[in-house]
């Protein structure tokens, strides 16, 4: 392996790494949407003010006019 | 570990989120005092509406979250992506107008739908679901498999 070709390998070590706690995170809430979805008992008072409160948060951000950089189309690496 | 691996727990979410919605048990119910649970159908409580509400609200919040890390883990490692590929950026590029548009109609739909909630509020709730959900497998699809 090349050095250029270590340093993308290392570069993308460190891509996994950073992503991880995202990916923690959505799996969490996919955990949840399944359990809401397929549960046999109730859907507990506080995950039901927490998704409202995530959701009312957002949209108060929106309201607000911010925008997640990431979410925005910025130019190309040069 | 491959970022393949790292995302296909995502891949996994959102394709069970797709399917889930679509056939979601009628066993589930919603506690007393939660937010969802006080929601009303022209001013007539309605558990099935109610329940209907909490998983539009929690499929959004799955491909919002599933979108907004294919974006961010896109832009925090920008540089070593475009040298894998270009298109890469570029695909997410035409994701990322389409999933803000698609963001902020399902925020609206759902102001009007907590401000007179009707079954067509709940229907255009999940069809605007259903559109960020297919943006989302589109973004996570297109980051590197390897």
């Amino acid at each position: 392996m090349s050095v250029a070709g270590i340093l993308l390998f290392i570069q993308g070590l460190n891509a996994a790494i950073s992503a991880a706690p995202k990916v923690i995170e959505v799996v969490q809430k996919a955990k949840d949407f399944i359990t809401a979805l397929f549960t046999a008992g109730a859907i507990s008072k506080e995950r039901q003010d927490a998704l409202h409160l995530a959701v009312d948060a957002r949209a108060a951000l929106a309201a607000a006019g911010i925008v997640d950089p990431a979410w925005t189309v910025e130019a190309d690496p040069a | 570990m491959t970022m393949k691996k790292l995302f296909a727990p995502i891949i996994l979410a959102v394709t069970l989120a797709i399917v889930g919605l679509g056939s979601s048990c009628r066993s589930a119910r919603l506690a007393p005092g939660g937010a969802y649970s006080g929601v009303s159908t022209n001013g007539v409580t309605n558990s099935v509406s109610q329940l209907a509400f909490f998983q539009a609200d929690s499929a959004y919040d799955l491909a919002y979250s599933a979108i907004d890390a294919a974006f961010k883990f896109e832009r925090e490692n920008r540089a070593l992506l475009w040298k894998l590929s270009p298109d890469i950026k570029h695909t997410l590029d035409k994701i990322r107008p389409q999933a803000s548009a698609i963001n902020m109609k399902y925020l609206a739909a759902r102001a009007a739908y907590i401000a007179y909630p009707t079954p067509a509020g709940l229907g255009d709730l999940q069809i605007i679901t259903d559109q960020l959900r297919q943006l989302s497998a589109a973004a996570v699809a297109v980051l590197p498999k390897n």
